[in-house]
This record gives C-alpha cells, structure tokens and sequence, in this order.
C-alpha cells in the first residue's frame, strides 16, 4: 500500500482489508510482520513479533447422534452424523467428549464413562474405512 | 474419544456429510435427552475447525425384569392387608427420583385405605415415604419427601 500524504511519527492509522480469510483453524497463528518503507524502499519502522491471530471454531451445519436401541441403558451402537461448515484438511481427526453416564452418583469412583468396552468405530459415509 | 486416520487420503470440503458409527454405547439413564456432547473436528495443526453440542436420546424406559407383590400380614379377602413390593433397578436412580405402582383395576386404591409406606435399599435407609394417591390413574408415587 503507497500513502498519498504524510504520516507523523506516532500517528495511528488503521487499515481494513476486505475479502480476508480467517486462518483454518482456532490454533493462533505465528506472526504478522509490518514494515513500512520510504519512498526509496528502505525499511523505516517495522514490528516482526507478537502480530497474531486466533479465529473461532464454526459450528457443524447438523451433527446429530442416532442409538440403534432406544432403550434406556441399552448397550447398543450410536451412529454420529455431521455436516461440515468448514473444510478439514486431510490428516486430521474427530474428537467426541462425552458426559459421565451416571454423574450423579454418590461415590465419584462409582461414576462411569458412556463408552464401554470393547468398542469400535467403524465409517458409514465420507470417511476412511479404518477410522480408529 | 478421538477418531483418527478417518480421512488421510484427501481433505474433507466444507459442506460434505459424514456418517460414523460407534458400539458399545451405554444408552442413557433416563428417557431425558443427554447433554454434555460435543463433537469437533481437529485441523493436522491440532486447532478446532468445526465444534458443535448434541444430545443423545432414549426413548424407551428399562424393563424392571422382575417384580414381586406379597401381603405380609393376612391375604384374607376384603381385608386390609400390608403389601410389600420388591424389584431390582436395571439402573442407576438418581437423588430426587419418584416411584409410580400402578394398582389394576379388580383392585384400586383409595385414599382413605393407604396407611403408610415404608421401604430401603432406595432414598437411603428404611425409612417412611411421602405419598400422592391417583384413583385416576390407580397410582400411587411414592417420593423422598
């Protein structure tokens, strides 16, 4: 970007870019850099550290979870369903945290997982078929 | 539970559908809808990309697999008797929770014959529950309260 006018020392200015592409996802980003030149193209100021930022997750368009046995405490095989809002590049991986099944109980070492062994995860749709 | 090599071959694009299953689901403990899902898809650099909260439902309550009605002091007919009813719980109560025993109808319940309900093994120790009397519905819900 080329200035029309002068700009004092300690002036703020603000810049705002349109069509900006947030990153992929929540983690931060390394560092912007920001240089400003004089008009012969050297260096004036510049900050190369700390310039970062850090988007928010989107949200699933439907994510849905279907037990194949609707009865209460059933062991049975759940089948999770999403849409995607935002791409996820190859590589990466689905996370799932669960509640406690029985949180209420009066001893915490009574207290067990919704998930219990042996189980397996097996793809339906749009995945590998080895998912672990 | 993290779900990995689910797709190592090609990005998944924006808007693409997906369907996985997983056994050894324990169903919830109520027919009350589960919260406390959240289901996320993790970038290769570890950073959420897409989060999002469900539910997980059972809609159809647990069979209390065997359940037993006595008279403990007379069976004489007409007479008013003490029953004492015995089940197992096919799962956990919580604090807070009610019983319904539905009476048939050769033999409903009034309010007047109801004298006290005790029990134990549930609320705590033996102790005397507080009752609501339903001649409508032949039920009486037994509380803590």
């Amino acid at each position: 970007m080329t200035l029309s006018s002068q700009l004092n020392a300690g002036a703020i200015f603000q810049i705002n870019i349109g069509s900006f592409t947030n990153h992929e996802s929540t983690l931060t980003t390394s560092t912007f850099e920001f240089r400003t030149y004089n008009s012969s193209g050297a260096i004036v100021d510049q900050k190369l550290t700390g310039i970062t930022m850090t988007a928010t997750a989107g949200t699933f368009t439907t994510a849905s979870m279907t037990p194949a046995d609707l009865t209460v405490a059933a062991s049975t095989t759940v089948t999770f369903n999403l849409t995607l809002s935002h791409k996820v590049v190859k590589g990466g991986t689905i996370r799932v945290v669960m509640p406690k099944w029985n949180p209420n109980a009066p001893t915490s070492s009574d207290i067990l997982p919704m998930i219990q062994g042996p189980f397996v995860c097996g793809a339906i749709e749009n995945l590998n078929a080895t998912v672990q | 539970m993290t779900i990995t090599n689910a797709f190592p071959g090609s990005d998944l694009t924006a808007g693409l559908s997906i369907k996985f299953s997983v056994s050894g689901f324990r169903n919830p403990i109520s027919t009350i809808a589960k919260t406390g899902f959240t289901i996320s898809t993790i970038s290769g650099d570890t950073g959420t990309v897409d989060s999002s909260s469900t539910t997980l439902q059972a809609t159809t309550p647990a069979t209390i697999a065997s359940g037993v009605i006595t008279s403990t002091n007379t069976k004489i007919v007409q007479t008013l008797s003490v029953i004492r009813a015995t089940f197992p719980s096919p799962v956990p109560l919580d604090a807070g929770c009610l019983i319904d025993v539905q009476f048939p109808s050769s033999m409903p319940i009034t309010t007047t014959d109801l004298a006290s309900v005790r029990g134990s093994g549930l609320f705590g120790g033996s102790k005397t529950f507080t009752t609501i009397i339903n001649t409508g519905t032949r039920t009486v819900t037994i509380t803590n309260g």
